[in-house]
């Protein structure tokens, strides 16, 4: 989940970079985009999208001052005092970018077209039966449970992951560093 | 598909039995079921791949933060640090390579899943994950988060350069 949240952050600050275009596929059957759609209703999908999205703006707002300082400080092609004259013009404009983009990512119409997208994917992979399975699981009381435990269990299993992994980065980092102290 | 229902309908009577916490050795199962082994080697390994860059990064902003630094320092610093990342992209890999860890990951989410779930819970997750619906799910997964990050990086892409036309 956080890992989604932060590539979609890379998304936002990459935009410039093209998307390459996938070649077109055929149109999957109806009765399948059908069964999808209660697929997706009996997971939740709209709201966990919501929330996903919700999540991506909230990481991608320091992430975006940051970057944005980057690219100035990066740009040979400035001087101190352009330099500190653009850091000083993108900070005077970085609430409205911001605004814009809490906007752009609580707007419905993102999670319709994401839904819609989504479907297709999934008519890709799955059969019609498969797809009547899994939303019948979500559908039992363990399947409800399941997808309420996720998120949960998502962050914990990545706070533990961080306690176990930190440590080695850091042991690591503090070599890095010592090469220039 | 009647088959499957009827699962279902065995693992929802199942279920009032054994609303105690599960075992360990359940929750291994469940594991085993789910590929937790081989999903965290590879995402373990995905992490080591992607440091070396995340720690440059990191250098880099505390050469440039360092007061009273020529250009030519600046540089001279950056070129040190260059020098030492194959070397740290080397331990980097050596010790996330290593099985221990892997292993002290997995030990730590056994006790995880016990707060979550209970025995029944994970019996009857278990059973699902090695049913052909579950089985399938998971093969997918994988393939469906990806699909899912690129479809949400389109749009969100589409929308991301109107808002920064706008701001311009």
């Amino acid at each position: 989940m956080k890992k989604f949240a932060v590539s979609l952050v890379a998304a936002f600050v990459l935009a410039s970079a093209q998307a390459a275009d996938k070649p077109a596929v055929a149109a999957p059957n109806p009765a399948v985009v059908t069964a999808v759609g209660k697929l997706l209703d009996s997971m939740n999908y709209r709201s966990l999208m919501a929330q996903t999205m919700k999540a991506s703006m909230d990481q991608a707002g320091p992430f975006m001052v940051q970057s944005m300082e980057t690219a100035v400080k990066a740009n040979n092609k400035l001087n101190a005092e352009q330099k500190a004259q653009a850091m000083e013009m993108a900070k005077s404009k970085m609430p409205a970018v911001l605004e814009k983009m809490r906007t752009m990512f609580a707007d419905p119409v993102l999670v319709d077209e994401m839904q819609a997208a989504m479907t297709q994917v999934y008519a890709r992979h799955y059969t019609l039966e498969e797809i009547n399975q899994l939303a019948a699981f979500y559908r039992t009381p363990l399947g409800k449970k399941m997808m309420a435990q996720t998120p949960a269990i998502a962050a914990e299993s990545m706070a533990i992951s961080q306690q176990i992994v930190m440590p080695r980065v850091e042991k690591l980092m503090g070599e890095v560093m010592q090469a220039f102290e | 598909m009647k088959k499957f229902a009827f699962a279902i309908a065995a693992i929802a009577f199942a279920a009032a039995a054994h609303a105690g916490p599960p075992t360990d050795a359940a929750i291994r199962e469940l594991m085993d079921a789910t590929n937790a082994r081989a999903n965290m080697t590879a995402s373990v390994q995905g992490l080591a791949k992607a440091l070396p860059q995340i720690l440059r990064m990191r250098a880099e902003e505390v050469v440039r933060n360092k007061p009273n630094l020529t250009d030519e320092q600046r540089k001279a610093e950056m070129a040190n640090v260059d020098r030492r990342m194959p070397g740290v992209t080397a331990a980097l890999q050596k010790e996330f390579n290593d099985p221990k860890l892997v292993n002290e990951l997995y030990n730590q989410l056994v006790p995880l899943y016990a707060s979550h779930f209970t025995a029944d819970d994970v019996k009857a997750l278990t059973a699902f994950y090695r049913s052909p619906a579950g089985k399938k799910s998971l093969e997918v997964m994988p393939v469906l988060m990806g699909e899912s990050a690129e479809v949400a990086k389109k749009l969100v892409q589409e929308r991301a350069k109107r808002v920064i036309a706008q701001t311009k």
